[in-house]
């Protein structure tokens, strides 16, 4: 009997996700069964995590087909595995491992309010299987499909918790945003294959057929192609689904969202457009206008992450912000194709894919220590929790972690890769030619500059108000082992990524088939004029000297004698409750600024009476201008109100307008009849005659 | 010699700003004395403050605190240091991760502690200080970083390492172009807000917000985290003058001290302007502040307009 060929290894990671999905219905309300099947669903995504590097060592590059003849004309189901797909792979079965742990404990949640948990368990496990098979497929109709099952599935996740008025919201916005996109997208795909009459839906006539187009179509179809994609990562002004969705979806969910849904939409970009499309009618408008949507979609993002006082919102956005920064290094990289500069082109691409996977780590490392937190506490509302720090000591911890890894802060992992793409962008302006060009790339990076201290202050915010100082209170559900496993796991990872990101540098490089211009010696060394290289920056000295300190510092302390007292504040008796911070005495000035900068604002009219010391009672009125925060926990965004408002009004109003043919009087309708029959007479007459 | 040169370089900095950072406060009490036509303490009052309060037996803490409130001064004077590493002073050699990306992010690390810190002690003051703060830091590394950039990304230099920088101004190639002089300006503006001297320091201001997050820590701690605050001005004051006016960095290990005298004479001569500036101004209310910079913006953004334009 011959031993079964390696490429059938593909079927067990499969198998488990769809196995786990169907046993889900099994008729069965225990929770431990439920537990099972996420048990199941994190070793389906543990085995993919090893198959997948086996498959790309066994079979490079080629082709491994797991359905063929199928009902569906010239199509067939073909897998292959190169580095981009198994770098977006890793990351969907990594952060579908961690979510799937954490989600043991967190369904407990659900279990209590009476929801229906075969919904989530089947839908996780589709949702994992139908992303990791949508970066690995050869076809582009399969691509579509897995695509949709992927939105369909995310779609019932997010809508998971639907008796909220807010997460009903949510997702019919979710909906429509990804019904045009995937409709765009759909239509850019097919444009190429149409126009050259290939009988085949393959990548590779894809590819080919992409030569014969004409520049108008294209260009059509670049644009469809770049909307359905950019939709998916949240690109501003598309990325209004974002934040509502993650804020609705279940935590464990939302790390899913944010580590690796966004992601399949940079996939896709950086697979049809930018590798595509791009490649073959590259003109650096497109890179430019990328840039400028990276640019505008930084600054949204940070800033609103800096407003908002619900955590979940606020790592929603600093999402929409790394989504930025990954889309500016992918506008260098397609800008470099175009002029023809390989440094450009290796830099834009490795900056924006290593920024993809350290974002994956951190972001849902976040959101799943601060998943730990809502279910603790039950609240979304940073003004309601706090002093978290004693009540779970692992998830603060980890959540130190991840948060100063969004923030980009030196020694974790965020930082390192933001770093490259402002090297990116300062490489752009340091070779392209015509002045505007330059000024345009080095301006980009006013945008990174504004998002770090946005971010780094909001994320400061998230930290301080939920885990530190006093306990607000008393009893806190204490963190399960399962929680603190996916936690540690994460943060592992995190932590692990800074320390061996040159080595991922090095294996981007040389798996993407790129020069190896991003050269690294155990640190990262960007030659960008050969005689003077851009400093080296070891995390490692970084690192190391931070922890010495540290360990001085807490042996300084302990030999000291410490008298203990209360805060003060001016003299005047402390109370926790009345004085301790909130959201706005951190976010305040920020907040104002933005507020006047964004339009985001109320006019509130204020009364002061002073008790002057004679008997007179002094009035004042002032108007003053406040920010919309602290009236509800969402913000209504600026986008909202300048584009997606007049849109809706234009719809409506055609939409009333067409009403008021159909009156419902009979008459009327037969003087249509009358004057359709008139049109019909006076057309054959005149113009065929 | 390549790793003896960077190793040189970053010792001779941190040394260098941690012995003479507590002079700058010494400076400034003594200038505004002077103003004020009193004959002031000492120059070297700073050291003596530093040596009193570390010497105090009992440490005070907020009740309820956590530790990332107790080992605020360590890692904010350890934060401050790793960027003194990281800033060429002396010798005109790459120092440890000399980058001028790497170090406004490392200072804005030390923001982040601060800020965590401020919430941990419960303090509403301290944390409107810490607020100001971030407030400002934004505020100040745009046009400080964009005036930087607008010499990196020029094709003389080519490089954000502050190094190569150095070396580039030194040898007057740049000094020939407007955009140099535009950016130093900038940065000029700037600087006078990141070392947080009298129209700028918001976010310590007694008379407002009882000194922010200082007013909760006492004894050595209290000492640390001066000494951490004046090694920030220290260090931003070397980013200044590493980037802008470099001349008198050596090129051989040797003359070092030479070096390193040229750079304390250039960083006092700055501070000393600065604090006799100050006098002349009240202290700013926050949007005064950042209306100020946001003049600092425009110079750096019309500076890179200029080095795109190859000027």
């Amino acid at each position: 009997m011959p031993l079964p060929e390696p490429r059938n290894l593909l079927l067990i990671p499969v198998g488990l996700y769809l196995v786990a999905s169907i046993l889900s219905f099994a008729p069965s309300r225990r929770l431990g069964y439920y537990r099972a099947m996420l048990g199941l669903i994190s070793a389906a995504s543990l085995s993919f995590l090893t198959v997948a590097p086996l498959l790309y060592v066994l079979y490079p590059g080629r082709e491994i087909v797991v359905l063929k003849n199928l009902p569906v004309p010239q199509s067939s189901l073909v897998v292959s595995i190169d580095t981009l797909s198994l770098i977006f792979l890793a990351l969907i079965n990594f952060v579908t491992l961690v979510s799937a742990i954490h989600s043991i404990k967190y369904i407990e949640t659900f279990a209590r309010e009476g929801a229906d948990l075969r919904l989530y368990t089947a839908c996780t496990a589709l949702f994992a299987l139908s992303m990791s098979m949508a970066v690995a497929v050869r076809d582009v109709l399969w691509f579509f499909i897995f695509w949709e099952i992927m939105t369909i599935t995310s779609l019932s996740l997010i809508a998971y918790s639907y008796r909220e008025r807010l997460v009903r919201f949510s997702t019919y916005l979710y909906a429509a945003l990804m019904h045009v996109g995937a409709l765009c997208m759909l239509v850019g795909l097919f444009i190429p294959l149409a126009h050259a009459h290939v009988h085949s839906w393959s990548f590779s006539s894809f590819y080919s057929s992409l030569r014969s187009l004409t520049p108008i179509l294209a260009y059509a179809s670049l644009t469809l192609m770049s909307i359905g994609f950019l939709s998916k990562m949240g690109i501003a002004p598309l990325h209004l689904w974002l934040p509502d969705a993650h804020a609705s979806a279940p935590t464990p969910i939302s790390a899913m969202l944010s580590g690796v849904m966004v992601k399949a939409g940079v996939y896709g970009l950086i697979r049809f457009c930018i590798l595509g499309v791009a490649a073959v009618y590259a003109s650096q408008l497109y890179g430019f206008i990328l840039l400028a949507l990276a640019a505008v979609t930084i600054f949204v993002g940070a800033s609103y992450a800096a407003h908002e006082r619900d955590y979940k919102r606020v790592l929603a956005f600093s999402t929409v912000e790394n989504m930025g920064i990954v889309l500016a290094g992918l506008a260098i990289a397609s800008i470099g194709i175009a002029v023809g500069s390989r440094l450009l082109e290796v830099l834009g691409l490795v900056a924006a894919l290593a920024h993809c996977i350290n974002h994956s780590a951190f972001k849902s490392l976040s959101f799943l220590s601060m998943g730990t937190v809502l279910r603790a506490t039950g609240t979304r509302c940073l003004d309601e929790v706090g002093g978290l720090g004693k009540a779970l000591p692992t998830t603060s911890k980890t959540a130190f972690v991840g948060l100063a890894s969004a923030a980009a802060l030196p020694p974790f992992n965020g930082f390192i890769s933001k770093y490259l793409v402002y090297q990116t962008l300062l490489a752009a302006a340091f070779v392209l030619s015509p002045w505007f060009e330059r000024f345009a790339s080095a301006i980009a990076t006013l945008a990174l500059l504004a998002s770090s201290a946005f971010t780094s202050m909001a994320l400061a915010k998230v930290y301080g108000l939920t885990f530190l100082g006093k306990p607000r209170r008393e009893s806190v559900e204490p963190e399960a082992l399962s929680e603190r496993a996916a936690l540690i796991i994460a943060a592992i990872a995190c932590i692990g990524l800074a320390m061996v990101f040159p080595y991922i540098v090095t294996g981007i490089e040389k798996g993407m088939g790129l020069p190896m211009l991003v050269t690294v010696w155990g640190y990262i060394f960007l030659r960008i004029r050969s005689s003077w290289a851009s400093a080296p920056l070891s995390m490692l000295y970084i690192a190391v000297g931070v922890l010495v300190a540290l360990g001085f510092a807490a042996a300084a302390q302990r030999s000291r004698e410490v008298k203990y007292l209360h805060p003060f504040v001016s003299g005047v008796e402390y109370d926790v409750e009345r004085h301790r911070p909130r959201t706005s005495a951190i976010d305040g000035y920020v907040a104002g600024y933005l507020a006047r900068l964004l339009g985001i604002e109320r006019r509130v009219e204020r009364r002061y009476s002073v008790q002057y010391w004679t008997t007179a009672v002094l009035e004042y009125r002032r108007v003053v201008r406040r920010p919309l925060i602290g009236s509800s926990l969402r913000i209504g965004e600026a986008f909202e109100r300048v584009l997606y408002a007049p849109l809706r009004s234009v719809v409506l109003g055609i939409g009333r307008g067409l009403r008021e043919l159909q009156c419902g009087r009979l008459n009327l309708y037969i003087v249509y009849i009358f004057i359709a029959f008139v049109l019909t007479a006076i057309f054959l007459a005149v113009v065929r005659p | 010699m390549n790793w003896v040169g960077t190793l040189a370089t970053s010792a001779i900095s941190l040394g260098t700003m941690l012995a003479v950072a507590p002079l700058l406060d010494g400076i400034q009490r003594k200038i505004a004395a002077r103003i004020h036509r009193r004959i002031g303490p000492s120059i070297l009052q700073g050291y003596r403050d530093l040596a009193k309060l570390f010497a105090r037996a009992v440490s005070l803490r907020v009740k309820g605190s956590g530790r990332i409130y107790a080992i605020l001064p360590s890692a904010y004077v350890a934060t401050y240091a790793i960027v003194a590493l990281a800033i060429p002073t002396a010798l005109a050699f790459t120092p440890l991760c000399g980058d001028v990306i790497a170090v406004m992010y490392l200072a804005l690390f030390g923001e982040f502690l601060y800020a965590l810190a401020a919430l941990d002690t419960m303090n509403p003051f301290a944390a409107t200080g810490a607020s100001r703060r971030f407030f400002m830091h934004l505020f100040s590394e745009m046009p400080l970083l964009l005036a930087v950039f607008a010499l990196s990304m020029s094709r003389i230099v080519g490089s954000t390492s502050i190094a190569s920088i150095s070396v580039s101004v030194m040898s007057l190639a740049l000094c020939l172009r407007p955009s140099y002089y535009i950016a130093l300006a900038a940065a000029a503006l700037t600087l006078l807000a990141l070392l947080e001297i009298q129209p700028f320091d918001l976010s310590t201001a007694e008379q407002e917000i009882l000194g922010g997050l200082e007013a909760e820590y006492g004894g050595r701690d209290l000492s640390l985290l001066k000494l951490g605050e004046l090694l920030k001005r220290m260090t931003m004051l070397g980013l200044f003058i590493a980037v802008f006016l470099p001349w008198g960095m050596q090129r051989s290990i040797v003359f070092a001290p030479l070096g390193a005298a040229a750079f304390v004479a250039k960083a006092l001569a700055i501070y000393s302007l600065a604090s006799f500036l100050s006098q002349a101004f009240a202290r700013f209310r926050i949007f005064n502040a950042t209306r100020v910079l946001t003049y600092a913006l425009a110079l750096a953004v019309l500076s890179l307009i200029l080095s795109s334009a190859g000027d």
